[in-house]
């Protein structure tokens, strides 16, 4: 189990390295930053000064060993617009984030789980089919458009959210229906198709056989065995869900990561930006460990075939 | 989600791939059941209004009639009988504009998706065929790919290289390449080992002609499928891209970018940015349909 946990911890970290030097060096490739930011006429002593200032006069491996000592220690120079130390920034952000993937992550779980069952024990009838349609059509639909409609429908008409902001629980709840409708079709349509694999196994009819009840059938044995695939799904929509914040944050003006990326990349705000994405990348590559984690915890012949 | 691992397709040897394909079409026609039929007919009309939107608009899309703004769609109060599906803030009559950016859309995805499937067919060939130092470099480019959300590659690049058309469709491109190369590396392994490649090895084929003649021809299944799975999502990407403004630039349209515009207008004249979201959501809605019941149909598995 250790040598595993080790074997994973160690790619997770060469991958994060590898993002790490990609984003840098692509961040530098289109040249000197500050020709796109001073204003064109601008006194050749003064940008000269305020290269010096950004530490961009130095060379790129000067730069990126900087870089990569500040990355270290916590200290990410400072924004080019904002003229904040970047991490400062990114601390008032992220609470928003995460709380946002906290609940998108609860609502799919918590409700794509029990759908994905009833509509594998349902399969025959109205009730299997709606709820496989449905999932269908919520994977489909683009994401700003889930949004927009969601505005229109309980914004304007309904009044019953706030259409933007960020000020009360209540104005994170459709974002996160938006961020979380195609991870709970998704996780319907797993844990459906995971569940009607395990339906046709003979432990199944062996726990029917020795007289257990239908929940504890369905709830006990054939639960865990379905959960493998359900979890893999999980770990693989986490991913997109991070990028899919981009666009709903923009949409409900939630001050958090994703909002905060968009505009750097309008801004070219390179300081912001690069460690945008090597923070998401950072989040997606723990996950994927921890998803790997959990399923060596359910699945015992994830450890075996490890060592 | 598209990490398809195949069992090997009914497999076919050189020569009589030409009889096949004749036939392909027709065979996957008369599997279809009547509810895909109707599908494939209605993706079979979205590609033509595509291809003769332009043609059939009654407006030039970038034309602004400032006497005609804001009219919504024929049926509701106010409308006029002159612009169909109504008009935005600048009088652009919206039935010409979602025609030609339906249009737009689909020829970004289009181009991107064979970019991807050439630049991951390529190294997916190169590693699979090749293995070794350059397979094993290829594959840690897979993972590193895997392991940053393509849209935040999206905006990097975006950010470096300004946002015009040409670095929108490369975006694109890049978008799907890993896809490719993990399937189509998975696939050439699989069928390198089979004994009609080694039979055609000791024949003394060269290897650009069992790659072609035989491998290729044995792994074209999983990789339509894979086509049809990432055309959709190469469409979101484009869309959202355009949605927030970092995709194509004004006043062109794109399905994308007239939601995004129609967007401040939606408390006052919400059809702006509705009409463009349907044609977007009935787009990828029938492309995944079309998706999912392909790969049941060429008996390609999906993990």
């Amino acid at each position: 189990m250790l040598d595993f946990l080790g074997r994973r911890i160690l790619g997770a970290v060469a991958t994060l390295l590898a993002v790490i030097v990609l984003v840098f060096f692509a961040t530098r490739l289109s040249g000197n930053a500050m020709d796109y930011m001073l204003p064109p006429g601008i006194d050749p002593a003064t940008k000269a000064a305020i290269v010096s200032q950004f530490g961009l006069d130095q060379s790129l491996w000067v730069q990126f060993t900087r870089f990569v000592q500040g990355l270290l220690h916590g200290d990410l120079g400072l924004s080019l617009y904002e003229r904040r130390p970047v991490m400062q920034i990114y601390a008032e952000r992220l609470p928003n984030t995460l709380l946002l993937f906290s609940y998108a992550l609860a609502l799919s779980v918590a409700l794509g789980v029990p759908l994905g069952i009833v509509a594998a024990l349902q399969r025959r009838n109205v009730i299997g089919s709606a709820i496989t349609s449905l999932a269908f059509v919520g994977y489909a639909t683009p994401n700003f458009v889930l949004a927009i409609a969601m505005i229109l429908i309980f914004s304007y008409n309904l009044h019953w959210f706030p259409s933007s902001g960020d000020a009360t629980p209540l104005h994170f709840l459709m974002p996160a229906i938006v961020l979380a409708a195609p991870m709970l079709a998704e996780i319907v349509r797993f844990t459906r198709n995971a569940m009607l694999d395990v339906l046709g196994q003979d432990y199944l009819r062996t726990a029917r056989a020795k007289g257990l009840s239908e929940t504890l059938v369905i709830g006990k044995h054939a639960m865990r065995n379905a959960a493998i695939p359900v979890v893999t799904v999980i770990g693989l929509q986490v991913a997109g869900m991070v990028a899919r914040c981009v666009v709903v944050e923009a949409v409900f003006a939630t001050k958090g990561v994703g909002d905060l990326v968009v505009m750097a990349t309008i801004g070219r705000d390179y300081p912001v930006l690069q460690f945008g994405v090597i923070l998401i990348a950072a989040l997606v590559v723990t996950t994927s460990v921890i998803v790997d984690l959990i399923y060596a915890a359910i699945d015992p012949r994830v450890k075996v075939a490890a060592t | 989600m598209t990490d398809l691992a195949a069992p090997l397709p009914r497999l076919h040897t050189a020569g009589t791939t030409r009889r096949r394909r004749a036939t392909g079409l027709a065979r996957l026609w008369r599997k279809a059941g009547p509810l895909m039929r109707i599908c494939l007919v209605l993706f079979a009309i979205v590609v033509l209004l595509a291809i003769f939107g332009p043609a059939l608009a009654p407006y030039d899309p970038n034309a602004q009639t400032l006497l005609a703004r804001l009219k919504p769609p024929v049926g509701f109060a106010k409308s006029s009988s002159a612009h169909l599906l109504g008009t935005d803030q600048l009088g652009r009559d919206l039935l010409s504009r979602t025609l030609y950016g339906l249009q737009f859309t689909l020829l970004i995805a289009l181009i991107g998706s064979f970019i991807s499937l050439f630049l991951g067919g390529i190294l997916g060939i190169v590693a699979g065929y090749a293995r070794g130092r350059v397979g094993a470099i290829i594959m840690a480019l897979v993972d590193v790919q895997i392991a940053v959300p393509f849209t935040l590659i999206a905006l990097l690049a975006i950010a470096m290289l300004g946002n015009s058309l040409p670095v929108l469709v490369c975006v694109i491109g890049i978008a799907g390449w890993e896809t490719y190369a993990r399937i189509v590396r998975a696939q050439v392994l699989s069928v390198a080992r089979m004994p009609f490649v080694e039979a055609a090895t000791a024949a003394g084929a060269s290897h650009g002609r069992i790659l072609f003649k035989h491998v290729l021809p044995n792994i074209a299944s999983p990789i339509i499928v894979v086509w049809t799975m990432t055309f959709s999502s190469l469409i979101l990407l484009e869309s959202s891209m355009s949605f927030l403004g970092l995709g194509v630039q004004p006043p062109t349209a794109t399905l994308g970018s007239m939601v995004g515009l129609g967007r401040d207008y939606l408390a006052s004249s919400p059809w702006i940015a509705i009409v463009p979201s349907l044609a977007n959501m009935f787009v990828s809605l029938l492309v995944l349909l079309i998706g999912d019941w392909l790969r049941d149909a060429l008996d390609v598995k999906a993990k």
